[in-house]
Formats: C-alpha cells, structure tokens, sequence
C-alpha cells in the first residue's frame, strides 16, 4: 500500500511543514525551492512531497501508484480540497490536516496488521499499545540520564511505528538522535513532551479502530 | 518443525512477529540477551531473531557472545532493527549477522524470506 500523500498545486510549498511526518518523494527539481526546504531529489525520499500544477496531467498515471493516498488538491485561488470534504477558502488549521493525514497513516497500518492476524490479534495489540505507549512515554518523561531517555525514545518509536503513529514515531527518532549524541543535547527532553502529545492527538484513531472490532 | 529463537523486549513487536511466524515454527522467546543466552543453549534453536536494542546486552554483544559459544557459533541470527538508517545492512552483516530486517515490519514476505533462505 502506498505511503505517501500528494499536495497538488502552487501554493502547496507553504504546506510543507504541515505535512512533514509524511515521508514522501519530490517529483521535480523546482521542488527543491527555498519555502520548500527538501533535503532530496526525485530519486530520494524527502520529507514531503511537493508538486508542480502542471503535474495535474501526470494524475491519470499517479494514482495507481498512490492507491489509497489523499489528494489533497490547492487550486490556484488557495483553496483547499480535502477528500470527502467541501473546498476550504483558506488553508484549514494545521490541525485539522494532521488530523486527516494522522487518520489515514493509521488506517493505513491498520490494513498491513490485519494481513498479520485476525481480530483477536489486533485487538491483543491495541490494548498492548494503549498500556505499553503511555507507560513508556512517561518513563522518557521520568528519566535523568540521556542514555536512559534515548532507550525509551527508541522503546517508543519502534512501537508508535507498529501502529502508524508517524508523528510520534518521527519525534522520538529526532528525540533519540539528541539523547544520543556527544554531548546530550537537552532540546531531547522537549521532544518527549511532543511526543506525548502527538500521541494524545493521535490515540483518539487508534481508539475509534479498536471499537469497530468486536469483543 | 524448525526452531526459532525470537530474542525481544518490545512486547507489542514480539506479538507482532509470533502473529507471522505462528502454526510455520516451532517459537521460543526471550526479552533479553542475558536470558536467550542462558536458554538457547539448553534448547539450540535453528535460527534466532535477535532485536538490537535490549536491556542489559544490545543485540551486538549477544551475538559476539553467541559467536564464542559452541553451540551456538554457527546458528544463523537475523537482526531485528528499529533504527533503519542508510548503511545499517552493511554494519549489521560486518558484525556477523546473516541479514536484517527493518521495524516496523511492513511485508512478512521480506522476513519470511529471510528466514527461508537461511533454514535453505
């Protein structure tokens, strides 16, 4: 299943940072401009991903690829079209975009662990993870030494991955860099916190998945 | 039946991968270094699945340790890894792993195969 979302449009580099858990691939070089900030080319995965309005020709031949992922399509008076949603006049608050994407990056993973088990085994796994998650969320929090926060920032990251919490799974990896690196950089403590609330803003997909399975 | 050594202290990866391997191996699991080195030998598995970051003994110096032990010199060890950063395949298989497989686990077809070409 594809991984990536499409933002479609010439205001869509001043949506990049809203975008930035989703790894995604450039599909041209004017991608790379100064408000885009990628770190890559076509040939890597960057950031985000970032096309040109003329790729709207090239949609016929993306959308296979893309499968299941949302377009989210910015028209040239900055409007913005989310799936299933009426056009917003103005780019809609970063909340309510993550939100969407944060939504789907789970759903998404939902669909990669029902190929791994039935309905037992999922349910099994949402209530490791509403357990598991916030225990070791507040042992990164309760934690002194940055080689213990870094542990429970990998502890954290590996699982957030497990169930499409990308966010989550994106801070804590920066988090674990920090906690890691010679000397510690401090900045690793507030990652924790955003870690937690990522994860707060997050678990409420996980929760609505664990109540449509029965038992 | 071949048996696997699954060496994880991740609780919700460890169920992750029981639910893969389930009904095609024989499973024996362990959450640390410490305690697969201590069980393995009583009951050498044919593989072993060994996460890199554990308490106490990180997956490098379980599988030195193995390295050192007769009995399980030889047994073919898959890396487990979380960190998934470019070059990682290379250092894994320069420290002596047989190969790696990347968390989260997205295709069961990458570890399974894996797995296969190492019981081959």
């Amino acid at each position: 299943m594809s991984d990536r979302i499409f933002l479609v449009g010439p205001m869509a580099t001043t949506c990049l940072p809203l975008v930035a858990p989703v790894p995604g691939f450039a599909w041209q070089a004017e991608a790379l401009s100064a408000p885009a900030a990628l770190a890559g080319l076509a040939a890597g995965p960057v950031e985000a991903v970032i096309l040109d309005p003329s790729v709207a020709v090239w949609l016929p031949q993306i959308r296979p690829v893309a499968r299941k992922a949302p377009i989210v399509q910015i028209d040239p008076a900055g409007r913005w079209h989310l799936p299933g949603q009426p056009p917003v006049p103005v780019a809609p608050p970063s909340e309510m975009l993550l939100g969407m994407l944060e939504g789907w990056l789970v759903e998404t993973r939902l669909d990669v662990l029902r190929r791994f088990g039935a309905d037992d085994f999922l349910r099994d796994m949402f209530d490791l993870c509403f357990e598991y998650l916030p225990a070791q969320l507040q042992r990164a929090a309760d934690a002194t030494d940055p080689s213990e926060i870094a542990k429970a920032l990998h502890t954290i990251k590996s699982s957030a991955g497990n169930f499409g919490l990308r966010a989550v799974q994106r801070l804590c990896d920066e988090g674990e860099r920090l906690a890691s690196a010679t000397p510690p950089d401090p900045a690793a403590r507030t990652l924790v916190v955003d870690a937690r609330t990522a994860y707060e803003r997050t678990v409420t997909y996980l929760q609505a998945a664990r109540a449509r399975i029965t038992g | 039946m071949k048996h696997l050594a699954i060496v994880e202290d991740n609780p919700d990866n460890l169920m992750l991968v029981e639910a893969i391997l389930d009904g095609q191996y024989d499973l024996s699991t362990y959450s640390s270094g410490r305690e697969a080195l201590a069980g393995m030998v009583v009951r050498v598995p044919d593989l072993v699945l060994l996460d890199m970051s554990l308490p106490e003994m990180d997956g490098i110096q379980v599988l030195q340790a193995m390295r050192t032990e007769a009995l399980l010199a030889s047994v073919p060890t898959i890396a487990l890894t979380a960190h998934a950063m470019t070059g990682d395949r290379a250092r894994f298989l320069a420290a002596g792993f047989d190969d790696y497989v990347s968390k989260p686990i997205e295709d069961e077809e990458l570890l399974l195969g894996a797995i296969r070409r190492l019981l081959r």
